[in-house]
């Protein structure tokens, strides 16, 4: 279980913040499910059966709850309220959902490997002729996303059926061409590894390759004819018939904890502005500076931007350094000189000298990196 | 009269039953030299093993994807070889090979520290130079079981047990020492060059941890030494930036202590049940 300190937790609402403006930009509609959740769900969505060690659980006048270690099953509750016509779909849910499953305590390893993890988590109800196009935007928007973070290599991978599965053959041919096409019509090179999607449908697996050629699975896009069954989701076709929609489960960064985990490898901690728990930070040469200091550093905040000071009595080498190895991006030094200007003198991380600013210049060249984010080209 | 049909289409009579290496040897000295093993109608083999009937064949060597995983596993074997040299007593459980390496979990009595594993690396090292054949033999059930009762490897007579009753068991001979192995594995030695070994863990016999402690060995190996280097390097700097490390120092979370396991994609909760 992760303790989010202020720092970390600025990088983590910095992600939420971009993939919720995201999602909001491609039709999701974001909901909230509770954390624990009556058994009777999971014994009908067959996790009870099947995980039910792997479950933390509670109790409360006499009935039994699972933390859930999964978001789709309560997806499903939120579409079945109300009738759903086939005008509604496809019918596209998020929930940024955080996760507990009580995994054996064996190979622990920080942000990467947890038990609580929160999942940027989504769920489209579509019907079997939208898969194709539902997956193609998806695959879109993954590409977006890893290039926000400048990983520009993308693996793909594609699984097809396993020997024991649901579902007609017809289906599994539909879905299957549906994903091949989806990645073909934008020329993208994929693997194929047969027989290892999951027993109720195929998916679509996309892993990036970081800056030490490590490869990273995290997004995932996989159809499923099952679950709607299971759990009574229903629509309206155009004859006025009802009928299970097919279920995408999909997920751009996996989770939030791990996700963070490799951008702190990727960027050496040295993250983009964009990122940066802290975005600059204000150095008084002397104390006579330091009330200018801090009249920056609140007209810079007062912006949205997230400034510091160091005004304490030391010498201004010994700042600047302390201020490289916390790895903020932007180290401003106020002097009497830049007081008379009223500007700073500013310096990147890597202690190039980007010359004197005005405050106003420094929010421009701010809001372009921050525009930039993490992207290389 | 067995007819090899080689990649490029080419074919070759051979009068009787021929190896590999022999194969390798008719095309080339330098291709035989460098050959580690081979691929029989899409199956790999060791390249000393007669081939009897007409068949595909492939020559393995370093540069092949297989031929670089080859190397490692029996690089796995010399690790029992060596420390069984230095350590009589102690028991070969299961060496397998992983990504970009091999481990080999031992049971004994002593705890290995770091210090050990340069020992056992130079020991390695006097054992690759001296170019031995690694030798295979194909075995029945029962006389593997007698081979390794006669040497108290009882992790490895755990494991013949599980083997089907019919069917050979390749053991490989590497001088004294002897392991049981699928293989294949390098015809000399001389194949083993570049390697080092990495760190010591725990682990349990069959990955459970009612059953006994294990000692694991880590190791890496490559073709060439340049790939070994780099890798190396590779290791270094992704420890340099461990997120733990450098969360903790520069700015973000400590965790608290029991932080447990969780693999997105690749835990069984993907498998049989939907899991976003």
């Amino acid at each position: 279980m992760i303790f989010w300190h202020p720092n970390g937790w600025t990088i983590y609402q910095v992600l939420e913040k971009y993939v919720r403006e995201i999602l909001k930009k491609n039709n999701y509609l974001e909901i909230k499910t509770p954390q624990a959740v009556d058994k009777t769900l999971w014994e009908k969505s067959g996790h009870w059966e099947k995980f039910r060690d792997d479950m933390f659980t509670t109790a409360s006048e006499n009935r039994t709850y699972a933390i859930k270690p999964m978001n789709c099953p309560c997806h499903i509750q939120v579409f079945n309220q109300g009738l759903k016509s086939y005008k509604d779909l496809p019918f596209r849910l998020a929930e940024f959902g955080s996760c507990h499953r009580n995994e054996p305590s064996g190979s622990l390893h920080g942000l990467m490997r947890v038990r609580n993890f929160t999942q940027d988590d989504a769920h489209i109800f579509c019907t079997e002729e939208q898969i194709q196009a539902e997956v193609s935007t998806f695959i879109d928007l993954v590409f977006e996303v890893y290039k926000s973070f400048g990983f520009d290599e993308i693996i793909i991978k594609l699984s097809t059926r396993p020997k024991k599965r649901v579902g007609s053959e017809e289906i599994w041919d539909k879905s299957e061409e549906a994903l091949t096409k989806a990645l073909d019509n934008k020329s993208l090179k994929w693997e194929l590894q047969p027989g290892e999607g999951a027993f109720y449908g195929p998916k679509i697996e996309f892993s990036l390759k970081d800056c030490l050629n490590r490869v990273w699975q995290c997004g995932t896009i996989q159809v499923d004819f099952s679950m709607p069954i299971r759990l009574d989701a229903t629509f309206v076709d155009i004859n006025n018939e009802k009928k299970n929609p097919v279920m995408l489960h999909r997920a751009i960064l996996g989770s939030f904890e791990r996700f963070i985990g490799i951008l702190i490898e990727q960027y050496e901690a040295k993250f983009p502005i964009w990122l940066a728990p802290y975005q600059i930070i204000l150095l008084s040469i002397t104390d006579r500076n330091n009330e200018k200091c801090l009249k920056f550093n609140k007209l810079i905040n007062t912006q949205g931007y997230r400034s510091k000071v160091d005004i304490r009595n030391e010498k201004i080498g010994y700042k600047i350094r302390e201020a490289t190895i916390a790895r903020i991006p932007l180290i401003a030094v106020i002097g009497d000189k830049e007081e008379q200007q009223d500007s700073l003198a500013l310096r990147a991380l890597d202690g190039n000298n980007l010359g004197i600013f005005k405050v106003d210049e420094l929010f421009k060249l701010m809001d372009n990196l921050i525009e930039k984010k993490g992207r290389i080209n | 009269m067995p007819v090899i049909t080689l990649p490029d289409g080419s074919q070759k009579i051979f009068e009787r039953s021929v190896t590999i290496l022999e194969i390798a040897q008719s095309i080339g000295a330098g291709l035989a030299k460098a050959t580690i093993a081979g691929k029989v109608n899409d199956v790999l083999i060791d390249a000393t093993l007669p081939i009897k009937n007409d068949s595909k064949v492939v020559i393995i060597t370093s540069k092949d994807k297989e031929g670089i995983e080859i190397i490692r596993h029996s690089f796995a074997h010399l690790i029992g070889h060596a420390v069984k040299q230095i350590y009589p007593n102690i028991k070969m459980a299961i060496g397998p090979v992983i990504e970009d390496g091999f481990y080999y979990d031992i049971f004994s009595e002593y705890r290995f520290i770091p210090e050990d594993l340069i020992k056992i690396e130079k020991r390695i090292n006097n054992l690759i130079k001296t170019n031995y054949d690694i030798e295979i033999f194909q075995v029945t059930k029962k006389e593997a079981i007698k081979t390794f009762q006669e040497r108290n490897e009882t992790f490895k007579l755990r494991i013949i047990e599980e083997i089907p009753d019919q069917g050979l068991i390749n053991l490989y001979k590497h001088e004294e020492y002897i392991d049981m192995c699928r293989g294949p594995h390098v015809p000399n030695t001389r194949h083993l060059r570049h390697f080092k070994l990495l760190k010591l863990a725990g682990s349990y016999w069959r990955g459970n941890s009612e059953n006994e402690s294990l000692q694991r060995i880590y190791g890496t190996a490559w073709a060439k030494e340049k790939e070994l280097n780099d890798y190396l390097t590779r290791i270094k700097e992704a420890e340099k930036r461990d997120h733990r490390k450098l969360g903790k120092k520069t700015f973000t979370f400590p965790f608290t202590r029991r932080i447990s396991r969780y693999d997105f994609l690749a835990s069984k909760w993907m498998d049989d049940l939907p899991s976003t």
